[in-house]
């Protein structure tokens, strides 16, 4: 498959990836960007590989926890723009919308390496192992991300039981 | 709904955020076309704009015999250096916050030698500009002749004309004076970067301002000629020049450097060949293949050309009167 076809048939997937992960639309394209533009002139080699796919979504990741990119990890890790652009959900009277509303913002002010590790958990459905394969850690580190990362989301979560 | 669930819904609403791929794809390629001159926002280079002209400065090299492309290329230290041409920096910020000191500069013209635009980049006292490095904790970058892609942001009002104002980590602001070249600005890092950006905009004018050509080459590939760029800035031991060609569609590019220090290369560039300076700089051209920039047809140099290239320049030091402690 040519760069080009690669890019017509998985462009959309990537990005989306790369959003769920980055948390913010704008950051996402930007890397995804880049990251491409890295991989074109590499694309024989990559293509050649059993799945390209996972080699330029670790080129995702791995750029999104760059140290080029924690400036933007750090100050704002979703875009005012991008928040808006979800939530039409700020007028829902629906307590769910407000409840997921109130998550998306606990996500998007993870660290990024346990952001990722939940996203990849959650929105991915991968095991520990094949996280950590994409990290580049162990298991354990994996293991230990997402337990940080859980603890932090069931922070000021409202109690399902507590009286409103 | 359980906590799992809750987590999956809010990953699903920020999946629906993604952004066009349409919008993407077009991005992508003039991004690869501009060489990643300007990181997140900025595309579509000296699209537009008045060009003034102003003699063939990259052309320098013209005057002077062409020195045999082989052997291995040696800058002709001998001859006199001619006093190097200028570029005008065209437009200049009237004002800016304090705390910063500028830091890089880059002058663009055609390959025939009519001034395009610039681009200068202000970073805290002691930080130095870096493409590869993570940004500074303050940075205000200027363009001159450089847009924005697509219709998006806040209107703002910028003297008699409108920009579009984006917010992201940082504030990027995009407007076109009556009767002058589209401008941009990104102020990262400060408080309120909405707000000092419009300021800054605001008190842009027309002015004076050169940036000596030190560079120059004749041995660019037809393909290649289009657009010419230099930048320079200083580093941590010295200064780095880099010399690009570009052309007219953004699709192919020719890039040539001289710098103090060791030579290593970045993520974009690996040396191929260079050639040592009796000052103890160094002048070398990258390995074919690495810079990411032959999206959308383009070619890159072959090594014999970089060859030519490099034996083709001429360069001296850069002239860096304008960096403030």
């Amino acid at each position: 498959m040519s760069f080009e076809d690669y890019l017509n048939v998985r462009l959309p997937a990537l990005l989306r990836y790369a959003t769920v992960l980055a948390c913010d639309p704008h950051l996402a394209e930007d890397i995804v960007q880049e990251v491409l533009a890295k991989a074109q002139p590499r694309w024989e080699r990559i293509s050649a590989m059993d799945v390209p796919e996972a080699y330029v979504k670790r080129m995702i990741v791995n750029e999104l926890t760059s140290w080029r990119r924690k400036r933007a990890a750090r100050v704002v890790p979703m875009s005012l723009s991008a928040l808006d652009t979800v939530s039409g959900a700020r007028d829902d009277p629906s307590a769910e919308v407000a409840e997921r509303d109130a998550m998306i913002r606990r996500i998007a002010a993870l660290p990024v390496k346990q952001r990722i590790v939940v996203a990849l958990r959650f929105y991915e459905g991968l095991s520990d192992q094949e996280i950590a394969d994409l990290l580049g850690c162990r298991p354990v580190t994996v293991r230990s991300h997402a337990s940080r990362a859980l603890a932090t989301l069931r922070q000021n979560l409202p109690s399902r039981t507590a009286p409103v | 709904m359980t906590e799992e669930q809750l987590i999956t819904a809010a990953f699903e609403a920020i999946a629906d955020t993604t952004v066009a791929p349409e919008r993407v794809q077009a991005r992508l390629a003039a991004h690869a076309r501009a060489h990643r001159q300007r990181r997140l926002l900025l595309a579509g280079a000296g699209a537009l704009g008045t060009a003034a002209a102003v003699g063939v400065p990259f052309l320098l090299q013209s005057r002077r015999p062409t020195p045999a492309p082989t052997p291995p290329a040696t800058i002709p230290s001998s001859a006199p250096a001619p006093e190097p041409e200028r570029l005008p920096l065209r437009y200049l910020p009237g004002w800016l916050p304090d705390g910063v000191v500028e830091r890089f500069r880059e002058v663009t013209s055609t390959y025939a030698g009519e001034s395009r635009g610039s681009t200068r980049i202000w970073l805290p006292p002691g930080a130095f500009y870096d493409p590869d490095a993570d940004t500074p904790d303050l940075k205000i970058a200027f363009s001159v002749d450089e847009k924005i892609d697509g219709d998006d942001g806040e209107r703002v009002r910028i003297g008699d004309v409108t920009g579009r104002l984006m917010i992201t980590d940082a504030a990027f602001l995009a407007w076109r004076p009556r009767g002058a070249p589209p401008m941009t600005l990104e102020v990262y890092g400060f408080p309120n970067v909405a707000d000092l950006a419009v300021k800054i905009a605001r008190r842009v004018t027309a002015g004076p301002g050169t940036v000596p050509v030190t560079m120059a080459s004749t041995g660019v590939p037809e393909r290649c000629r289009g657009y010419t760029s230099l930048r320079v800035r200083p580093t941590a031991d010295g200064w780095f020049q880099e010399l690009a060609f570009t052309s007219t569609d953004y699709g192919d590019d020719a890039h040539v450097f001289a710098q103090t220090g060791e030579v290593t290369g970045d993520s974009r560039y690996e040396p191929l060949y260079r050639a040592e300076q009796p000052g103890g700089w160094t002048v070398w051209v990258p390995r074919p293949g690495l810079s990411g920039a032959v999206i959308g047809g383009g070619k890159d140099l072959a090594t014999e050309e970089y060859r030519r290239l490099l034996d083709t320049t001429t360069a001296v030091e850069p002239d860096l009167s304008w960096v403030t402690a």
